[in-house]
């Protein structure tokens, strides 16, 4: 391990080979679920149907993803008994694609909600979704890339992101409540817009999952070894609704 | 000069053998073994804390069968052979002038890579340390069908104790071995990639066998198979070119070895 928390480049393992498949398998799964996202918000603002539905059909591919991948590793497992480093990979990679799966789905449910008059007309709610998008989409790619290239480094560098992605989330809460008081005709179309938020809080969360299983793969510390504890939030505080 | 747990006569007359004050069985200090100018072992220091199986895994002739046999003075069979450092059972040095190597041999039995038994009945394979030690034949019955329990043999034996050792399969006669070193009741068991030659049933049988005894006494087990060592052992030992690299907890070392010739080695990189 170098001060970087990156593996040093070196001749290829026992492994290597059957490792960097299958972690290239699963890299493929999360552009997949990533382009589910990017899409179902796309949709989701826009008010397009169309791709709202293509959305809704790559869910099945979805599906595959997370099974042939699983499949692979578990193979590797049983066929190499798989020690170090090449234990810690496969076993992330299991967690990994079942993080996928979870943000590719959060994709498909945002597209769901797609009506044919897009997004609530309020600008501020409007930015604050689209930052909260390239937010959680941005935490996504760089989980990836940290996965794929075993980068600690990079992947400790999400942590910090997610506390953005919910303080957003509280925010839309906010505006959503102020405008439920001020016109409560509105509820049906602007509750689509508290769920789209808690879509996009809950990507961000998988994405810190994902960084979390590569600092293990790269390492083998557990996020207790590294990250200080927080208390839990007390119930009755401001945050309640929008944890 | 007696061992700490040594008693005169009876074998089974010996009391739960004390342990050394810091609670550890076996522990080496600065042991190095050399064959003329090559030194095969360098400066290993180890403790084997009691109740527990500790794996020695490492590539072949990285001096895992030299260290093992070292530890009950086996190595004094092999001419040519010179020890240097310590090796302390129960807080005393089984290399100090006076100690006799059968009685070392006694509190630390060894098993050994081809089951070695004897052309005689089951039952005089296991009897065969008691009868050297004179013990009375009720003495001599009950021990015996002690050590074929404690071996996990005795339901497969039990009808048949009068037939020859020889007419055993071999996992069998693996644990018929383990028996008779059982027999004498050491403290510590070596073995020596003890199940290399036996078939994974038989393998699987014996490491269950191990995994009870481990539970009782110190047991060390070289293997150059590094599956066995994680999923038997509660201690892994990693050596290599005659030197101590890492040793800890098992999960450990195989889910985050510290050490990087220990990954290299566990990842399939050499060895």
């Amino acid at each position: 391990m170098n001060e970087n928390g990156s593996r040093p480049a070196a001749e290829p393992r026992g492994h290597d080979v059957e490792v960097k498949q299958m972690k290239g398998h699963a890299i493929e799964m999360g552009q997949w679920a990533l382009g589910m996202v990017h899409d179902g918000w796309l949709a989701f603002e826009r008010g397009d149907l169309p791709l709202a539905q293509s959305v809704i059909d790559r869910d099945a591919r979805l599906d595959r993803f997370d099974q042939d991948v699983e499949r692979e590793a578990v193979a590797f497992i049983v066929k190499t008994q798989p020690m170090g480093p090449d234990l810690r990979e496969a076993t992330a990679v299991l967690k990994v694609i079942t993080y996928l799966d979870r943000i590719g789905r959060y994709g498909f449910d945002i597209a769901w909600l797609t009506s044919p008059e897009g997004a609530y007309d309020k600008d501020e709610l409007r930015e604050l979704l689209r930052s909260m998008d390239g937010l959680a989409e941005g935490m996504v790619a760089k989980a990836l890339d940290a996965l794929a290239n075993d980068r600690g480094d990079l992947a400790r560098s999400i942590f910090d992101l997610d506390d953005q992605v919910d303080e957003m989330n509280r925010s839309v809460y906010r505006i959503v409540i102020q405008e439920l008081r001020t016109d409560p005709s509105v509820t049906q179309r602007i509750a689509n817009e508290l769920l789209v938020a808690r879509h996009f809080e809950r990507i961000a969360d998988h994405a810190c999952k994902i960084a979390e299983k590569t600092i293990y793969a790269v390492t083998g510390q557990r996020r207790g070894e590294y990250l200080p504890k927080r208390a839990p939030p007390s119930v009755g505080s401001d945050s309640r609704g929008a944890p | 000069m007696a061992l700490p747990d040594e008693t005169r006569g009876a074998v089974r007359m010996s009391a739960p053998p004390p342990i050394s004050n810091d609670g550890t069985v076996l522990a080496t200090r600065g042991l190095g073994v050399r064959a003329r100018q090559h030194a095969i072992l360098t400066d290993i220091t180890i403790d084997f804390p009691p109740r527990s199986l500790t794996a020695i895994i490492g590539p072949s002739g990285c001096g895992k069968t030299t260290f093992v046999r070292t530890l009950n003075r086996m190595t004094e069979t092999s001419p040519g052979l010179s020890v240097s450092g310590e090796v302390f059972y129960l807080g005393q040095n089984i290399y100090a002038r006076g100690i006799n190597p059968v009685l070392v041999r006694r509190r630390i039995g060894m098993v050994f890579q081809r089951p070695t038994v004897f052309p005689m009945s089951v039952f005089e394979n296991v009897a065969f340390g008691l009868r050297l030690e004179h013990e009375p034949a009720d003495v001599v019955e009950e021990e015996v069908q002690r050590s074929l329990e404690r071996s996990g043999l005795w339901e497969e034996v039990k009808n048949r104790l009068d037939k020859p050792a020889l007419s055993l399969s071999g996992g069998q006669q693996q644990r018929l071995c383990i028996a008779r070193a059982l027999a004498v009741r050491p403290r510590v068991l070596l073995l020596d990639e003890a199940t290399s030659s036996l078939d994974p049933a038989s393998t699987q049988r014996v490491e269950a066998t191990l995994e009870e005894l481990s539970h009782e006494i110190t047991i060390i087990l070289v293997t150059h198979n590094v599956a066995q060592a994680a999923r038997a052992s509660d201690r892994t030992a990693y050596f290599y070119q005659g030197r101590l690299i890492e040793v800890g907890p098992t999960e450990e070392l195989f889910e985050r070895p510290k050490e990087k010739l220990t990954e290299e080695y566990i990842t399939g990189r050499f060895g």
